[in-house]
């Protein structure tokens, strides 16, 4: 070693023992805290870059594990869309029997039933899964949940029935507004349901429930049809009509209720 | 660019270099399973080279920057390294005058240990489980190569 290099190699040596011995005083320490501030900036960069790597590299290293890992997470998760499935049909049929609970609180002895086929030209039918062996007769009131009438028995097989909805062009209902209780007589008309007969001077509100009024002797009182859509009055005519808005289509239900003692 | 000028700028460039090196060894290889000590290399590196003076500066620097983060005492690392510096500077007047292989693989493999000894000796409080991890290993292995790749690329386009 030259004597330039020993002096350089023993002044730092020095320094570097004076660090050692006075480490915890206050000029070393400023020290410390000024180099740390210099570093840190290189330290986030190279830190940002290693943890980049490092997850590459443990995503490259581990890829069987992944593999593995997600036909496992998939699996589970088909199984626990599964069970949402079932579940959601549960809370489905919940719901629907607490209905038929409900009426029954009300006397008003119901049956549900499920919808196994549809007529997919049109709405005007569907079939059930009871017939005759389970009680159902023709003329039995249809309805589903929140009162709503959809339609009456048509047909009736063993163990099957066919249910003509409201939409059908030979349903008549005797109904009543609910707020200006103004009578008329609903009917089907393929593909929508109107509010027929209404006296010329008697106008309903846009909006007003119609419900049936049991006056006809085959549907029962108080069950609900739709809401008036629109009033067409017309001088030529000799009674008023409105078009209904039906609460829900007939094609919406999974489940309806039956009235079993309505022949 | 005259001298002066020159001097200031590589002063410069060489504080620049040692902050990234000292960063990339803290917060990178630290934290990786390349357990290397990118400062013992560059002071190996400059010895067999013949810039002893410039590897005294950086074993002095290099240790009191990757101090910062350690958890012994301020000022170990310069001191390890200023040891292992004037060791290698002397063995190189007598061993290591030619580049080989061999010298240089020697070069790497008793740096590290003579670092690790050191460290050991004033840190490692006398737990020989010091020893007993991968970090040394890699360490090992990859030191003389590195320096190897440096020399090879000093020597091509010297």
């Amino acid at each position: 070693m030259k004597k330039s290099e020993f002096t350089l190699w023993l002044f730092f040596l020095l320094l570097t023992l004076l660090f050692i011995f006075f480490n915890q005083n206050r000029a070393i320490s400023s020290l410390k805290y000024f180099l740390g501030g210099v570093l840190s900036p290189v330290e986030i960069i190279s830190n940002r870059a290693s943890n980049w790597l490092f997850f590459w590299q443990n995503a490259i290293s581990n890829i069987r594990i992944l593999k593995e890992s997600n036909t496992r997470l998939l699996l589970e998760n088909l199984e626990l869309y599964n069970k949402i499935s079932r579940l959601s049909l549960l809370e489905k049929e919940n719901t629907l029997l607490r209905e038929q609970a409900d009426l029954m609180q009300k006397n008003i002895p119901t049956r549900l039933v499920n919808v196994i086929g549809r007529d997919f030209q049109n709405n005007r039918s569907f079939l059930i899964d009871s017939g005759a062996n389970d009680g159902v007769a023709t003329n039995m009131i249809v309805i589903s949940k929140g009162k709503t009438i959809i339609g009456r028995i048509a047909d009736v097989s063993y163990n099957t029935a066919k249910v003509q909805t409201i939409l059908d062009t030979q349903i008549r209902i005797a109904a009543i507004t609910t707020t200006s209780n103004i009578s008329g007589l609903v009917r089907g008309l393929g593909s929508s349901v109107i509010f027929d007969l209404i006296a010329k001077n008697k106008k309903p509100e846009t909006g007003e429930l119609i419900i049936s009024s049991g006056i006809d002797g085959i549907w029962p009182k108080g069950f609900i049809i739709g809401k008036v859509k629109e009033v067409t009055s017309s001088d030529s005519e000799v009674f008023n009509t409105a078009g209904i808005e039906l609460l829900a289509e007939p094609q919406d239900f999974d489940s309806v209720f039956i009235i079993m003692n309505q022949q | 660019m005259n001298s002066r000028n020159k001097k200031i700028f590589s002063v410069i460039g060489a504080i620049i270099f040692l902050i990234i090196l000292a960063g990339i060894q803290i917060s990178f290889i630290n934290s990786s399973f390349i357990k290397i000590n990118l400062f013992l290399i560059l002071v190996l590196y400059l010895i067999l080279i013949k810039h002893n003076t410039s590897a005294i500066i950086f074993a002095w620097s290099g240790g009191i920057l990757i101090n910062i983060n350690s958890f012994s005492n301020f000022g170990i690392n310069s001191l390890v390294l200023l040891i292992v510096t004037a060791v290698f500077i002397i063995l190189s007047k007598t061993t290591f005058l030619n580049l080989t292989t061999k010298r240089i693989v020697l070069v790497g493999i008793s740096g590290v240990l003579l670092y690790h000894l050191l460290t050991w000796a004033l840190v490692g409080g006398g737990d020989l489980s010091y020893f007993f991890n991968n970090g040394i290993l890699t360490e090992l292995i990859l030191t003389p190569i590195i320096l190897k790749i440096f020399l090879s690329f000093k020597i091509r386009y010297a």
